[in-house]
């Protein structure tokens, strides 16, 4: 495993995370630098969470994964974890900033994953080679966690969590800080609540986390952007006057049927329009 | 004295060999005629008899039977009144030449016909196709009423004598005055195009003019659905002018089945243009594809290379519409009778028009529609699954906005000669690709034949896959799509499934939402 290390002075060392108070003087790093140049944010939340929290932490980093984001996290289990594998999943690698030092593995129990994000991705630490966790160091590594990414998501954490020390971090450092809401019944989710009511953003569904998170092209500009010329008129057409004959629009944008139909077709089948008969209407 | 003439009997549309045996013998003057005659030959008796009379011949007073052989089979029909009287007359001594005997007693010649009582020789059902199964049971020569030699003469090379009377039959047996000759030409030459309306009619629309048009091509099922008043009709009436004219093999076998059902007349006596059957929705089960005492065809053996067309589909009786589904299934029919089973031709290209809603004007831009939930799924309901799934272009008509009528009411858009161009050639393209196969249109290929005629290039089949994921299509539905981009492609000059095929195949789904 090769081990580099970067100074504050280093061209490598990025210069959103020089901007924080207590920012570390050297950092050890194992893996692709250049990942720390995408567009990143955080996702953390409890060691122990529920079910629903890593579905939720998995779910929310493959989806923004799509929109070209690289997740970073802490690599603990729980939600971290969770955090890492749908980042990878969403075809993007993944940065875990340790409180150990690089190569070691902490849990030990996420082998697999670790070894992954160093063939893939990135591993961070401000700790020498061979340093094993202390109790401290796992609070301490978090203001790194915040502090490299654009916006903080904490997915699930009770009051006075190490989430919540990251998400008070954020707040320090001015990164935009998300929740998770949660149900009211478990303790996992006092935390994330909280914050919510403290005036984080809540995230509200799955589908529109990009937009919220403000990050990359949604599923559908990027679908927009695949589209001939010719689609794009019949679009602009249809996204004016919804609801009209594919013969009128035709006739509007100067197609012959035979070409508006099979046009409209194609719309359909990618998720752009829903036709009714020979009515066209957006597809929300 | 005994005597045998040639006539025949017909099983549905094939024809065969009857011999009527007549004897006459000393005894009470008596006439049976046995070999499970129906009552329609027993009554020959009495037009015979005074046919005879008024032949100027002596009916024999002696002890006459007649019996039809072979006697096992159920015969049926009047045409045999000619055989019987015609082996009465050589009974009772007409002077007939030996050799002219033998040949007739070889069943060389056929008789059909029925006779009135004043003698003369009424045309007959279903002359064609015991010509037919004549010919091919080694039958050189046929006497028939003249009012089948129309028909008849669709048989190539069989010598056909029509007689008007039973007296000039008598003449041309004894050889004293032969009747004309005509020999079988095969086809007619003749199409006489019946006055179909034309498309250049319907202004604009021009998505529902090259949906008919797709359809047409391969021959597929096509089910139109709008609110009244939008021309679905007006749109199913003008389709056989898409099609190409019958050709002879078609010509014959249409024919055959019109001479059956006794649909042949005088001013009619032959089809030649392709048939378009549109019975009204009251119609039952039997009357629909065949059956009823005398196993007759049913509609749609009579839209046998044409077009059924039914309106207001979800009105048919269940019954009537089950039914349907063997026909569209198999292209044939298949009556069961005591004794008989008789299989009718039935390939014909079903076009159905319903409202979408009891109301018509579900999904309807401006006029609200009156239907609960309930209503509407009841109504679409009545067409069953299984018959949907035989259909493979669904289409909708639109009640159309002010704005978009203007649209179309300056250009007259496409014209039947204008469609009618891309049907021919695709037609000519599926003909060469299915020559070695059984079927003719791409509306028939099966599953095994999909996989080899309907192949994609790559970016059509990632697409396919992409729409069977999307849309969660059925197997069957992932097939329909499949044979009409197949026929988009041949109405694109042939080669493999493009793109934009599949695109527009996948235009004419069925609209599932209909059903939730």
């Amino acid at each position: 495993m090769k081990i580099e290390t970067m100074t504050m002075e280093s061209p490598e060392y990025p210069e959103h995370l020089k901007s924080i108070p207590d920012a570390p003087e050297k950092l050890y790093y194992s893996g692709d630098i250049g990942i720390i140049e995408h567009p990143l944010i955080a996702v953390v939340g409890t060691r122990r969470c529920s079910p629903y929290g890593r579905w939720a932490a998995e779910k929310i980093s493959e989806k923004i994964a799509r929109c070209g984001v690289s997740v970073v996290s802490g690599m603990a289990s729980g939600i971290d974890t969770a955090a890492h594998r749908g980042c990878i999943k969403g075809g993007m690698p993944t940065i875990a900033v340790l409180g150990t030092g690089v190569d070691i593995c902490f849990p030990s129990s996420n082998r697999q994953l670790y070894e992954r994000i160093a063939a893939e991705g990135l591993l961070i630490s401000e700790y020498p080679p061979g340093e094993g966790g202390r109790p401290a160091y796992f609070p301490q590594r978090n203001r790194i966690i915040s502090g490299l990414s654009k916006s903080v998501i904490v997915v699930e954490g009770a009051p006075r969590s190490g989430s919540m020390i990251t998400a008070r971090l954020a707040l320090e450092q001015g990164r935009d800080v998300f929740a998770v809401p949660g149900n009211i019944d478990q303790p996992n989710s006092l935390g994330v609540n909280k914050l919510i009511a403290d005036g984080a953003y809540p995230i509200l569904e799955l589908e529109s986390v990009c937009e919220v998170l403000g990050i990359g092209v949604t599923e559908k500009q990027k679908i927009i952007r695949t589209l001939s010329e010719e689609e794009i008129m019949l679009l602009g057409f249809i996204s004016e006057q919804p609801g009209m004959t594919i013969e009128y629009a035709a006739f509007k944008t100067g197609f012959d049927y035979l070409t508006a139909s099979t046009l409209a077709s194609g719309l359909e089948l990618k998720g752009l329009v829903s036709l009714r008969g020979q009515r066209v209407f957006l597809q929300k | 004295m005994y005597s045998r003439v040639l006539t025949g009997s017909l099983y549905g549309l094939s024809g065969e060999k009857t011999w009527a045996e007549v004897d006459s013998d000393n005894g009470l003057p008596a006439f049976n005629i046995v070999g499970l005659a129906n009552q329609s030959i027993r009554e020959a008796k009495e037009r015979i008899r005074s046919a005879m009379e008024n032949s100027g011949f002596k009916f024999p007073a002696r002890r006459i039977t007649v019996n039809l052989t072979p006697a096992g089979r159920r015969k049926g029909g009047s045409h045999y009144d000619l055989a019987i009287a015609a082996g009465l007359l050589i009974c009772s001594g007409l002077d007939i030449d030996s050799k002219a005997l033998e040949e007739l007693e070889n069943g060389e010649t056929a008789f059909l016909g029925e006779l009135t009582l004043d003698g003369r020789i009424n045309a007959v059902d279903g002359a064609l196709p015991l010509v037919i199964g004549l010919r091919d049971r080694g039958v050189r020569s046929v006497v028939l009423p003249e009012g089948n030699l129309r028909e008849a003469m669709l048989v190539k090379g069989m010598e056909l004598f029509p007689a008007p009377d039973l007296k000039a039959c008598a003449m041309h047996l004894s050889g004293f005055e032969r009747l004309e000759k005509h020999v079988g030409c095969g086809a007619s030459g003749e199409y006489r195009d019946r006055d179909i309306p034309d498309f250049s009619d319907i202004k604009g629309q021009e998505s529902i003019k090259r949906a008919a048009q797709l359809a047409a091509c391969g021959m597929h099922g096509m089910l139109m659905m709008g609110p009244p008043g939008v021309g679905k009709s007006m749109v199913g009436r003008r389709i056989p002018g898409l099609l190409p004219p019958l050709s002879y093999e078609e010509q014959l076998e249409v024919t055959q089945i019109y001479s059956v059902a006794g649909e042949l007349s005088e001013e009619k006596p032959l089809i030649t243009e392709r048939p378009f059957r549109a019975p009204h929705h009251s119609i039952s089960a039997s009357a629909l594809v065949g059956g009823g005492p005398a196993a007759r065809p049913g509609e749609v053996s009579l839209a046998h290379c044409g077009i059924l067309f039914l309106d207001e589909l979800p009105e048919f009786n269940s019954a009537a519409l089950q039914s349907l589904r063997t026909p569209l299934e198999e292209g044939s029919v298949s009556i069961n009778r005591v004794g008989a089973r008789v299989v009718y031709p039935a390939r014909f290209m079903l076009v159905a028009a319903m409202n979408p809603c009891r109301c018509g004007y579900y999904g309807d831009p401006v006029k609200e529609c009156s239907c609960t939930e309930t209503d509407r799924k009841r109504y679409i309901g009545r067409i069953s699954g299984p018959l949907l799934d035989r259909i493979d272009l669904h289409v909708s008509l639109e009640r159309l906005i002010y704005e978009e009528v203007s649209v179309g009411s300056d250009a007259p858009g496409s014209s039947t000669a204008d469609l009618k161009e891309g049907v021919a050639a695709a037609m000519s393209i599926q003909q060469e690709r299915y020559k070695d196969e059984t079927i003719r249109f791409n509306s028939q290929l099966t599953a095994p034949m999909i996989e080899k005629y309907c192949r994609t290039d790559r970016t059509g089949g990632e697409l396919l896959k992409a729409a069977y994921e999307r849309f969660d299509l059925s197997a069957r539905a992932y097939h329909r799509i499949l044979k009409l981009a197949r026929t988009a492609a041949d109405l694109d000059g042939g080669g493999d499934i493009k793109e934009k095929h599949v695109l527009e195949a996948l235009r004419y789904r069925f609209p599932e939402d209909l059903m939730k």
